[in-house]
């Protein structure tokens, strides 16, 4: 499984709690409300425990979790 | 640090529900010995003995749980923003707003429903206050003040990064005026004009704890040239820490005595707030020393808001069953307040998991947020 369909499948299983429901890969998910303050520490450790990348804390920022595509390519790029 | 701050927020979970086991610890302290002394014992020859104190300690080791809350959500503020925003958008507030309104509405209506059924009556004006004020339960003002520091935040958000020194300043001064605030009541001193901004000051939360939220904030924003001087003064933060738990804990007591009051609130004490400010700068300085039982502590962090919301309706049924059903228990404070954290903490947990692995699982975060 790829990067991008792992984070969307844990943003919809353990985030949203809702495999079926719709996440545009380019939805802003911290101004739609998917997104809140752990969900985001959530992520952090999800992202280290599953693809063994460890995100430095300057990096945790709103543009590299702004979407799926902004924190897929922010992994690509950096990592 | 990031993922400490799920450590940090799990911990802080666990410590609210111990500070507020720590409620019922002290009605068996003061109002239920007749269920466990003998008749001829009295109901307040407790008041100066080692379980008073005791369980004073307890309590000092986790009052940090609701500044540690703050913390972490102005820190998320800090990631929301961004580096290149200005400020934050209202509909993120809106959205984090929404699911915290509606698990503390849905909650607020469970204990007032409990109430009704006990006999207990409101007026609908009663009701009213009750739900904007964060009444339903003591610990839901929490609900209510995180909710106006996030209405503030996307003016606060602009001043944490440019003007972070004089935010901190003033927030800091109107903790210490609060902190005065509280003095005068606990000393009965009467102010005459004043007594009005006492009242306010002491009853408008958002004045006091404003600077924690602002901390994370600026915290966040300015982790790159923070760090470093944290690490580098990190032994100095412990000792403080150390200290200032000490001096806090002895400061309470010598407040509690000179005004002749059985109990103050700890969170009400200067000192104790100096302390939880070295915990959790100590936290972040500390940032690569192992936490005992991080795994744990990690997976209760993003449970923390529903565990805050629930865990009073488990801790009254447990202190009342303990009291009708086993009251030689009420006597043993380190088996009582084990009880009740448990299950404070536990079924709130079972609760969420159930609703977790359930057809409804969507709606979770209207429920626990």
């Amino acid at each position: 499984m790829d990067r991008k369909t792992a984070l969307i499948e844990f943003i919809k299983n353990e985030v949203m709690r809702n495999k079926n429901a719709k996440l545009d890969e380019n939805e802003d998910l911290l101004s739609a409300g998917v997104l809140d303050s752990l969900a985001i520490l959530q992520l952090v450790a999800f992202i280290e425990d599953r693809f063994g990348i460890k995100i430095p804390d300057e990096e945790v920022v709103f543009e590299n979790f702004q979407s799926v595509n902004a924190l897929t390519s922010y992994l690509e790029n950096s990592h | 640090m990031i993922k400490r701050l799920l450590i940090l927020n799990g911990l802080a979970a666990v410590g609210a529900v111990v500070n507020h086991a720590v409620v019922w610890e002290l009605t068996a302290i003061f109002y239920w010995t007749n269920r466990y002394l003998p008749p001829d014992g009295l109901t307040y020859d407790q008041l100066e003995s080692w379980r008073l104190f005791s369980v004073r300690l307890i309590d000092q080791l986790v009052i940090f749980a609701v500044f540690a809350f703050l913390f972490i959500s102005g820190y998320f503020i800090a990631v929301a923003a961004g580096r290149e925003q200005r400020s934050i958008a209202w509909k993120l507030v809106f959205h984090r707003i929404k699911f915290l309104i509606i698990p503390y509405l849905i909650w607020s209506g469970v204990i007032l429903t409990f109430n009704l059924l006990q006999g207990k009556t409101y007026t609908l004006s009663e009701l009213i206050k009750i739900i904007l004020l964060g009444g339903a339960s003591p610990p839901y003002y929490y609900v209510i003040l995180l909710v106006q520091l996030y209405i503030l935040s996307p003016l606060l958000v602009p001043l944490a990064r440019a003007r972070w020194k004089m935010l901190l300043v003033v927030t800091g001064l109107l903790q210490v005026l609060t902190l005065a605030a509280y003095y005068a009541g606990i000393f009965d001193i009467e102010m005459g004009r004043l007594e009005p901004v006492l009242v306010v000051l002491r009853d408008w939360h958002l004045i006091g704890y404003a600077f924690w939220f602002v901390l994370g904030m600026v915290i966040g924003f300015h982790l790159h040239d923070f760090r470093p001087v944290l690490i580098r003064w990190r032994w100095f933060l412990l000792c403080g820490l150390v200290l200032f738990f000490l001096i806090g804990f002895i400061e309470w007591n010598v407040i509690r005595q000179l005004a002749g009051r059985d109990w103050i609130s700890p969170q009400t004490i200067f000192f104790n707030r100096v302390y939880i400010l070295f915990l959790l700068l100590s936290f972040v300085a500390f940032e690569a020393m192992p936490v005992p039982f991080a795994t744990l502590f990690s997976k209760l962090g993003p449970k923390s808001y529903g565990i805050y919301l629930v865990h009073v309706i488990p801790l009254e049924m447990a202190a009342r069953s303990l009291y009708h059903i086993a009251p030689a228990l009420l006597a043993y404070q380190f088996i009582f307040i084990p009880i009740l954290t448990f299950a404070g903490v536990g079924i709130p947990v079972v609760l969420m998991e159930i609703m977790n692995r359930s057809f409804v699982r969507r709606y979770y975060k209207y429920v626990f947020g």
